[in-house]
Formats: C-alpha cells, structure tokens, sequence
C-alpha cells in the first residue's frame, strides 16, 4: 500500500526540514510495527506556496493523500492561507488528511473542524525528538483514518449537524430516540450523544440496519447488550437503556431469541 | 337666633376641621403653643369676613399667609402652600354647596355630613396627596391646586354672590384667561420634568458606558506585567545568543533556544488577546468580556475563536434572547469546569451570513445523558434550579431557523448553535 505525502511551508528550508522529519518518523514507524514494512510512504511534493500544491493535485487527481500545511504559507496577508489550502483540498478529495503545522499551539481549531474537517495540529517548534515522536503518532492516525475511508466494507450513518454532514460509524450506533422537548431526535454511539434534526418514520426506512422498536425509538440491534423482557427494557453497553413497546415484543423476541 | 347659633357651630367646626385636616397632610406634630391661640384669633376675622362675600377671598388668602408664616419653619413650603390650598378648596366647596341647601335643619345636616365625609377622606388618603405635594411632579399639583382653587372662587362668587359688576361675558373671559394661564403654566412645568428625566437617562446611559470601557480596559491590562516581563525575558535572551553565537559556540545557542521555546512560548499572556476585537456586537463582547474574565479569574483554560468579524447579529432571533442563550452555555461550562484541574473551555463564534457559535468544555465526569439535561428541574449541581438548559430549549423553540445541538464524550461536552444556517 502505497501513501502519498505532500508538505507545503513558505519557507523552503523549513518545508524540506519537515519533510525529513516525517521520514525519519515513518521509518521509525516502519521499525516497530510488522504491518507496516509492506507499506511506503512516497513524498509526492514539498511545495512552497498555495498555487503549487492546488497546481499538483489538480493535474496528477491525487486522492487519499496526507499534507502537512503551514498556516500562513504566506507573508503577504491578502494571499490565500493554509486554511483556504485545507478547503481546497478537501473539496478535491474527501478523504485527505491534512495536519497544520503551526508556530502557536493551535489556532481555532473548532472553526476549522467546523469548515474543513477534523484537522490535527503539530508545534513545529518543538525539539526535534519530541516533533518526530508527535508525527509518528499522528501518520499513525492519518493511516488509519485512509484505510478506513477507504474500506468499503465499513458502513457509516451520515446526518446535518449544523453547517456540515457527519458520519459516524454504523457498528458505533446504539440508537435513536424522539426527543419531546424540542423536537430533535438523541443519536447515541459508543463515543457520544448528538442531538439531530429528522424524524424516526423517515430514518427507519432510509437505514436498514436500524430496528425500531417503539413510536419514539429506533436502535441497532449488533449493540444491545441485555434485553429485560418483565419490564421491556433493551441495555446498551453504555450503560443506558430504552424502553420498547408491547407491540413490539414478538419482534424482540424473533430477533433475540431469548 | 337659631342662625347665629348655626353659624357660630360652622365656624367652630370649620376651623376645627381645617386645622385637623393641616396637621394631618402636612404631618406636622401638633404641640400646644401660645402662638397657637393668636392664630386662632387671627383667623376669627376673616371667618366673620366670609359672611361679606367679597371678603371670603381675602380671608382665604389671609388664611393660606398666617399658616406659612406660623409653620414655615416646620416644612417645605410647597407642602404648607399645598395643603392650605387643599383645605381652603375644600372649604370653598362646602360653601357652594351650602348655597344650594335652603333651611337651617338642611344646612346644619349638610355641614356634619360634609364634614364626616371630608374626615374619612383625608384620613385615607392624607398620605397620597402629601406624597404629591412632595414628588417629582410637585409643582404640576400646586399649580393645578392653584388653578382649581382659583376657578372655584370665581364660580362661588359668581353664584352665591351674584355681584353683578361680574358680567355673564366677563364670567367667562376670566374664565378663559384662567384656562389658558393653567394650560401653558402645566406644560411649561411638564416640559422641565421631561428633560429632567431625559438628562437623567442621558447620564446613567453614559455611566453604564462608562463602566463597559472600564471592564473592557481591566480585562486588557490584567496581563501587562506578565506581556511586560516577557519582553523583558526576550531582549535578555536575544543578547545571551548574541554573546554565545560570537564566542562560535552553536550547541549553547540551540540549547539556549529550545529551553527559551520552552519556558515562554506557551506563556498564557499571549493566547489572552484572542480575537475579542472580531465581535463588533456591543453587547455579545460585553458578555464574553464578563465571562473571560471570570474564567480567567478561577484558572480556567480558555480560548476565544472568531477568525471572522463579527457586526451583527441575524435580524431573524432577538438579541436578548441569544444573549440568554450564550450566558447560560458558558455558565454552564464555568461551572462544571471550576475547581478542577486541567479544564478547558473553547468558544467559537463564526459569522458568514448567518451566526455560528459554540461552546465546548472539558468533564471530568461519567458524561450525561443528553435528553436528561434538557428536562426541567435536572441539575448535577448542589441547589441550583436546573433550568439552563431547559430554558434554552424554550427560547430555540421560539426561532424554526435556529439550530441547536449538543454532543458529549468522555472527554468533554459541546453545543453548538447555528442561525439562518441554509439547509
């Protein structure tokens, strides 16, 4: 399997050191994990300005690729920043994972995460060990998230919150319920809760692997954990539990047997 | 015979009653005094005088002169002018009255009844007509006492007298005049109140400003020593580099960087100034401001994201109620972050067309169920009311394009709200 990495920093000195660095740390990568060794990581481009990186990806249609960004990859404020990069990028191809490196901590990270995605953040003004150890981990997290995007195997629930579309993995879902007071309906998964706009009937018929089990409820039946047929409680590993209604009980018991 | 019996009783009454009827509005204590009894004496001549019509005014007149002279001392004189007029006024109307009852029995029935329903009347509402006399609008009152006292004079002199020198069209060109003194007398005196209150406004408008520059300005210099010292850190360090670069040693150089890069790059003094410039909404700063500083103040982690200018908010939702909104999210998040280490809040405001913010917080807790927060009455918090979130569904309610969400993990909580977000 083959990974592409492009690094883009206004300074040519500073872009061709990052470069390094992230080699050194995929080799050191490459050293520790098995599964790895089969795998490379080519460094398509080290680029110094917006135009070309916008100019490579358009001509070779890169996809699935990794970038590590400067923020401003510009002195001039009125010429396009690596935020305006990261969008341009992510329009082009979905499944890029983009890492700014940044001389603060990090900046605005939830109104990039709102507009580009999640994004990971390096201080590239760390000492040279502690930044190589920060990039293993995070070429860890890129790989992971390609090969994931990538599986089709792997199915995911999408939903509006707000500005964007958010998917979450359907093996992760524990279900749906109808939020009286204001209308919205509670997502739960293994890693939280969300409030979102829809309503149960509609969802019920778009997602097949979803089992509704009362006028108010919908869950994914691979996540229950117990089910209490005397009070019609179903438990989820969180700890948390719906009701189901009498109706509904033959289903219950076809589906769960017991 | 049975007349000048009648009359001595009214006038005893009379006299009694106004006297009563004085020291009960004007709250003066009454303590027995040998001028007392002169005053009295004094106001026997013209109480006969009322018997000669043309007289009653002068004694009237002569009545109000003797009670500021004697009690000037003891209140205002807009309170003894006041009352004086009242009490003479009403003295005014009973005599009108009285010209209207024929016979000794009627007139002696007439005088007790008056004066028993003249003494509940002021007994009730003494303290009512002294709050006037003595109130914002004070001198609107006296001059309409002055003005009633005046129309009622010339109508009981015009009735019960019937003087004829007082002519039907002379009658209502007194009349006229009278009417048109008070009219423009009451607006001249409502016009001053008016600006009065308008200047007072004007003033507290300017303090409330006032008072806004001051937080804004105390939360800006609350790091100026710390911004200052670390100036003072950086020139030191420029020349200690400078001094090891020229002696060629490179490796003290690099040391001397990173340990500069550790120790003061990550100052807190410099992430303070985020972006609060960005928000052009007066009020919506002013509460960030508060807040800020009130995180700032328990040793809250917290960063301020509006990478957009912010003018104004979507003419679609109330600003109060965003306001609201806001102060009960961030209150929330202080809350549940005090007191504990390591807690961070992040705010984001972002602006483009419409109005995106939210609010994100650490927990330090088992995260909470999402539909329990929004109920009514459910707190974690020791006796609080637990209507927070609750109240926020209320007002979301209220705005079809606003949309809110929460979400929580097991690392921290978030809500976020759009406005006139397209779909």
């Amino acid at each position: 399997m083959n990974y592409r990495l492009i690094v883009c920093d206004d300074e040519p000195a500073i872009a061709r050191n990052i470069a390094d660095q992230i080699t050194v740390a995929w080799e050191n990568i490459q050293d520790e994990n098995e599964q790895f060794k089969n795998k490379s990581l080519e460094l398509s481009l080290v680029a110094t300005s917006f135009e070309e990186v916008a100019g490579y990806i358009v001509a070779h249609d890169v996809k699935n690729a990794i970038y590590f960004l400067d923020i401003e990859i510009s002195k001039d404020k009125s010429s396009k920043t690596g935020v305006d990069l990261a969008d341009f990028i992510k329009s082009r191809d979905e499944n890029s994972q983009i890492v700014f490196v940044t001389a603060y901590d990090k900046y605005a990270p939830l109104t990039y995460e709102r507009r580009i995605g999640a994004i990971d953040y390096i201080n590239k003004n760390q000492h040279s060990e502690c930044l190589i150890k920060r990039m293993t981990q995070t070429l860890l997290d890129c790989v992971e998230n390609i090969n994931e995007n990538i599986d089709d195997t792997v199915q995911y629930f999408s939903f509006k919150w707000g500005r964007q579309y958010q998917k979450i993995k359907v093996s992760e879902i524990y279900y749906l319920e109808s939020n009286n007071l204001n209308h919205k309906l509670n997502l739960i998964f293994a890693s939280g809760e969300s409030e979102i706009k829809g309503a149960i009937k509609t969802i019920d018929k778009e997602n097949d692997f979803l089992m509704k089990v009362s006028q108010s409820c919908l869950i994914n039946p691979n996540n229950v954990q117990r089910i209490d047929l005397d009070e019609k409680k179903i438990f989820f590993p969180d700890g948390s539990s719906v009701y189901y209604s009498r109706s509904n009980t033959n289903k219950i018991i076809e589906r769960f047997g017991r | 015979m049975i007349e000048s019996a009648l009359f001595l009783y009214c006038l005893l009454a009379s006299v009694i009653f106004d006297g009563w009827g004085f020291f009960k509005i004007t709250g003066i204590k009454f303590e027995f005094k040998w001028k007392y009894i002169i005053f009295l004496a004094l106001l026997i001549i013209p109480a006969i005088g009322s018997l000669f019509g043309g007289m009653l005014v002068v004694s009237n007149i002569l009545e109000i002169a003797l009670l500021t002279l004697f009690f000037k001392k003891q209140s205002k004189l807009h309170v003894i002018l006041g009352t004086a007029i009242f009490i003479i006024s009403l003295d005014m109307i009973e005599t009108i009255f009285l010209g209207i009852v024929n016979g000794n029995l009627y007139e002696f029935l007439f005088v007790n009844i008056w004066l028993v329903a003249m003494y509940f009347l002021i007994r009730k509402y003494h303290r009512y007509i002294y709050k006037q006399l003595v109130g914002q609008n004070k001198n609107v009152f006296l001059w309409i006492e002055i003005y009633f006292y005046a129309i009622i004079t010339v109508m009981m002199l015009k009735y019960k007298y019937n003087y004829s020198f007082i002519s039907l069209v002379s009658f209502f060109g007194i009349f006229l005049v009278l009417q048109s003194i008070f009219i423009i007398g009451g607006y001249i005196e409502m016009v001053k109140i008016q600006n009065e209150l308008l200047t007072k406004k004007t003033r507290e408008e300017l303090e409330e400003k006032y008072q806004e520059q001051k937080k804004y300005a105390h939360y800006l210099e609350k790091d100026e020593d710390e911004l200052r010292s670390f100036r003072h850190d950086y020139q030191n360090m420029f020349n200690s580099l400078k001094l090891s670069a020229q002696k060629g040693n490179l490796n003290e150089v690099i040391n001397k960087l990173d340990q500069f890069t550790e120790n003061n790059l990550d100052k807190k003094a410099l992430l303070k100034y985020q972006n609060l410039n960005h928000v052009k909404v007066d009020t919506l700063k002013s509460l960030l401001i508060t807040k800020l500083t009130e995180m700032s103040d328990l040793g809250i982690e917290y960063s301020l994201e509006c990478t957009k200018e912010i003018d104004n908010i979507p003419p679609e939702i109330d600003e109060l109620d965003l306001l609201r909104i806001v102060g009960i999210t961030l209150d929330n998040a202080i809350e549940e972050c005090k007191g504990k280490d390591n807690s961070w809040i992040n705010i984001m405001l972002y602006s483009d067309n419409d109005l995106e913010i939210e609010v994100r917080n650490s927990l330090s807790e088992i995260k909470p169920k999402i539909s329990q927060l929004s109920q009514k009455g459910f707190t974690t918090k020791k006796g609080h009311h637990g209507l927070g979130l609750y109240t926020i569904n209320q007002i979301n309610e209220k705005y079809p394009m606003m949309d809110i969400t929460y979400r929580a993990n097991n690392e921290y909580f978030d809500f976020y709200l759009a406005v006139g977000v397209e779909n």
